[in-house]
């Protein structure tokens, strides 16, 4: 009854100018959710890394972008379907960001702020550029067996690949929890983000603790790259703006906080998709990037974090 | 070292009549990306306020110039100007909004790169401006209109860019601005606490810094003949922008110029020769790279590394300066007076004798010879302050005379440091009034009620660690000698006061606490107080170095500072104060002089508890 009554405004709108189609409205709304969840795992990463090291991981998009080329390399040589890949790319991502940590980050843990973010931005440069000279510099994109898969939901359509995309990303963003809230390690990871030198006083081996939870971070990324290969076209400089959507969601959700990130994913991605229903599609990054300097100006701390200063 | 550079600029300008055209347009590009990090190094590396949206004010200023060339006509050398002062109004909004709303770090950095973006994503969408294709220039060669057919003319152009940016730096770091920014990058509460308005001193930085990089905005527009919103506003270009002075040395004068020459031709040479090859992107893995490395290994660039290395080989005694900072060199030289860059030959004691500290009281305040009638210097009522259950002080009553010693005690956490940030300035007060020489200064911010000459020292001491000692005072100095030779001047008479004259060259970061403790003094003083508020300068120290500050406390009070001190040390206390307030949960629960206090049972009964208040002595 909702859905035909709503079906009835549509002339309505129509008729008074505003053209916005309402069935437009709820399939922005239902991939923008649907890709809210990848937003999320990715932020999710990005803010574990931030709450136990403080440190801002400025090569995330990057790391995302490599999770996507192995995904793409599976698919392309070994056959292996990114939903089924995925977790290789996790794995491989791990690796990388505990190498990335104990070659590196380490180093920088306790520098000031300007220069954790240079080194940073030098991993970044790094990453993305490798990329360019191995890969390409052409648009690629994963073909996956769900690839043309739709579920139409009354007058909706529903993307598979999306909603398979949303299932594992929400799912693994549910396993991190209960790593961290159930397990002696996550614990610990806990702890050591909660207070460094309180874990280190009753003797916490700090650098095991940050080194994991870095490749977790990486971890993250590498499965959501994974998980979108077969959706978005990527190419090296994508990692730029995945960095700064990343940037965006954790600082709307709250720096540092795991619900915040979930949270901030959804919302994000629905404001992205219905911003491209009601805007031209290029104008809905300004959207993202007006949203990310009212927040910073107003709400630093995100809605669900503690500020850190 | 200043014939050197006059060497070498005198080789850039000859150099264009040998060159091939190619090697011309290499020497285009390092002046001209030295010229936007020499820019960018006012705001990004004297002030320490990284943005990573400065392409923004390149967008501005070029669009700006190329649009009124094109629809009004309007020559560009004098669009150049309007696009700079556009550029320059973005950037007040951008630092406004940012310094206002205390960004910080990893916040300020998204907030100037978000801005960034939102011009380019705007610039794309608005197609009078050309939108996503950008805007051409037609080429005419007409030297009015920026164009010519020669490109040593280019040359030339981005050569006097960089030197007016350059002499731009120079003239900053050479006066109070440059003393100030540096001093606010190092510790930002600590220079508030001197009289450093930073919030004005950033604003200032921002301006200068986006106004100079939207005058390449307009270089770069008819240098290409071309403008793309991806190219001028994008992200790249910030990066672009930043690496170099990074790598040479930021917050230096010549790093941005040295890192432009390390960096510009390996890009260019890279691009040229791995890109054809199709390797794409060599060079910005080589940027990574080399940013990775002076992160690790060089955090202050290479600039820095270079002088000492230089200044190491010819130490020939004379005009060899042991100072980390140009800063302190450089004001030395601008000094208008015979002031020698060698060290001093006077004996120490005749050059104490001669650069004594005034004893005046700063213009404002009245002499302490004033009679009685006039409201005590130090007055408050009511004050409270409660940090979510804790109520750190509680409607505090405090009168301090003009001229008077006194003395705040109290078991730990009785509020005593809380009520110096009140008195200060650095929090605000949930209620209460607290006067200065009968004037409210509630309300106020740390540098104001600085220079109405209440001075504090932090319990934890906030050196700037990489300044000298005797920067570190000067900074102080500097709020009420301008010039910075005169301000030099002053700080070194207060550094031979406190008795640290023999360390003054040494950085901050390398002294002993009890050398610290005496530094925060200096600095304090330095700013010519009337009254000065110390808390706990002798934690730490050894009985023989109580004693010697006790002395020095006492000469500071004989000539004419009042001081409020908040002290643990109870030998200390009771021989400085005149009278002592004791506070406990933040309440005061006694006051008097110090025999008084010591025999008070409620004082024994904060510090030791009620069952020792009998046993207290008689």
């Amino acid at each position: 009854m909702e859905l035909s009554r709503a079906r009835a405004l549509i002339p309505l709108l129509s008729s008074t100018g505003c053209s916005v189609d309402l069935t437009l409205v709820g399939q922005g709304l239902i991939s923008g959710v649907l890709f809210g969840g990848v937003y999320s795992l990715m932020a999710v990463g990005l803010t574990l890394i931030f709450g136990v090291m403080r440190v801002v991981n400025f090569a995330h998009g990057d790391m995302m972008v490599w999770g996507m080329y192995l995904a793409y390399l599976l698919a392309t040589h070994a056959g292996v379907d990114p939903y089924a890949g995925f977790a290789l790319c996790a794995a491989a991502l791990f690796v990388l960001g505990l190498l990335i940590q104990r070659g590196l980050v380490d180093r920088i843990v306790d520098a000031p702020h300007e220069m954790q973010i240079l080194l940073m931005l030098g991993v970044a440069l790094v990453l993305e550029n490798v990329a360019l000279m191995v890969f390409g510099p052409e648009p690629t994109r994963v073909t996956s067996s769900l690839a043309t898969a739709t579920l139409w939901l009354g007058p909706v359509f529903v993307d598979v690949n999306r909603l398979v995309a949303f299932a594992v990303a929400v799912a693994l963003t549910l396993a991190l929890s209960t790593f961290l809230f159930r397990t002696e390690l996550g614990r610990t990871i806990r702890a050591a983000a909660d207070n460094t030198y309180g874990a280190l006083v009753i003797g916490t081996d700090v650098r095991r603790v940050y080194a994991v939870a870095f490749g977790i971070g990486a971890a993250c990324v590498g499965a959501a790259g994974a998980l979108v290969s077969s959706i978005l076209p990527f190419q090296p400089p994508t990692g730029l703006s995945l960095s700064v959507t990343s940037f965006n969601v954790v600082i709307i959700g709250g720096m540092g906080s795991l619900a915040g990130a979930f949270v901030g994913g959804l919302l994000v991605s629905v404001a992205e998709s219905l911003g491209a229903v009601f805007l031209k599609p290029s104008l809905k990054e300004l959207f993202s990037f007006t949203l990310l300097i009212v927040i910073l100006l107003f709400r630093p701390a995100g809605l669900f974090g503690k500020r850190a200063s | 070292m200043r014939w050197a550079l006059l060497a070498a600029l005198a080789v850039l300008l000859a150099l264009p009549t040998v060159l091939s055209s190619y090697a011309v347009t290499l020497f285009i590009l390092i002046f001209f990306y030295g010229f936007l990090g020499q820019a960018w190094n006012v705001v990004g590396g004297y002030a320490g306020q990284l943005s990573v949206g400065h392409a923004a004010f390149v967008g501005v200023g070029g669009y700006t110039a190329a649009m009124l060339s094109i629809e009004l006509g309007l020559t560009p050398w004098l669009g150049m100007l309007v696009g700079a002062a556009l550029s320059a109004v973005l950037g007040a909004v951008i630092g406004y909004l940012g310094f206002r709303f205390g960004l910080r770090g990893f916040y300020f950095v998204l907030l100037t790169v978000a801005f960034a973006e939102v011009c380019r994503i705007a610039v794309s969408n608005i197609d009078a401006l050309g939108g996503a294709l950008g805007l051409y220039i037609t080429f005419t060669g007409n030297p009015r209109q920026l164009q010519f057919r020669d490109g040593r003319a280019y040359y030339y152009l981005a050569l006097a860019l960089l030197l007016l940016a350059t002499a731009t730096a120079w003239a900053i770091e050479r006066r109070r601005f440059g003393v100030y920014l540096a001093a606010i990058r190092e510790d930002e509460g600590a220079a508030e606490a001197l009289g450093v308005n930073a919030f004005a001193y950033k604003m200032r930085a921002m301006v200068v810094s986006s106004f100079l990089t939207g005058l390449g905005g307009t270089f770069y527009a008819f240098y290409l003949f071309s403008l793309q919103p991806n190219t001028l506003f994008g992200i790249p270009l910030s990066v672009e922008i930043v690496i170099r002075p990074i790598i040479g040395g930021a917050g230096t004068l010549l790093g941005p110029i040295l890192g432009s020459f390390i960096l510009t031709p390996l890009a260019e040479l890279s691009r040229l020769y791995l890109g054809q090859g199709g390797l794409h992107g060599a060079h910005l893995i080589a940027y990574g790279v080399l940013l990775i490395g002076v992160v690790l290994f060089l955090p202050e660039g290479a600039y820095p590394r270079l002088r000492r290395a230089l200044t190491r080989r010819d130490q020939s005694g004379l005009a060899a300066h042991t100072s980390t900072h140009a800063t302190s060199t450089d004001a030395d030289r601008s000094s208008g007076r015979a002031e020698p860059a060698r060290a001093d030959i006077r004996p120490r004691s005749i050059r104490a004798g001669l650069t004594a500290p005034a004893t005046t009281i700063p213009a404002g305040l009245k002499s302490p010879l004033t009679p009685a009638t006039t409201p005590p210097l130090l007055e408050t009522r009511g004050l409270s302050r409660r940090f979510g259950g804790v109520q750190a002080v509680a409607d505090l009553d405090l009168v301090l005379a003009r001229g008077e010693m006194l003395g705040l005690i109290g078991p730990n956490g009785a509020g005593k440091t809380t009520a110096f940030n009140l008195l200060s300035g650095f929090l605000a007060p949930d209620a209460g009034e607290i006067r200065l020489d009968g004037r409210s200064i509630v309300g106020m911010p740390p540098h104001a009620i600085s220079r109405l000459g209440l001075a504090r020292t932090f319990q934890i001491v906030r050196p700037f660690p990489r300044m000298t000692v005797l920067e570190n005072v000067r900074v102080g100095a500097l709020a009420r000698h301008p010039r910075a030779a005169e301000a030099l001047e002053r700080a070194r008479g207060v550094v031979e006061r406190v008795g640290l004259g023999a360390r003054e060259r040494v950085p901050a970061s390398a002294l002993t606490l009890p050398e610290r403790k005496r530094l925060e003094l200096a600095r304090a003083l330095a700013t010519e107080p009337a009254l000065l508020l110390l808390d706990e300068v002798m934690a730490g120290l050894n009985p023989t170095e109580i004693e010697t500050l006790i002395q020095l406390i006492r000469a500071i009070h004989a000539s004419g500072v009042s001081i409020l001190l908040i002290e643990h040390n109870m030998r200390a206390v009771m021989a400085l104060s005149q009278r002592i307030v004791v506070l406990s949960f933040g309440e005061k629960i006694a006051e008097g002089t110090p025999a008084h206090i010591a025999h008070h049972p409620k004082v024994i009964e904060a510090y030791l508890g009620d069952e020792y208040v009998d046993a207290a002595p008689a």
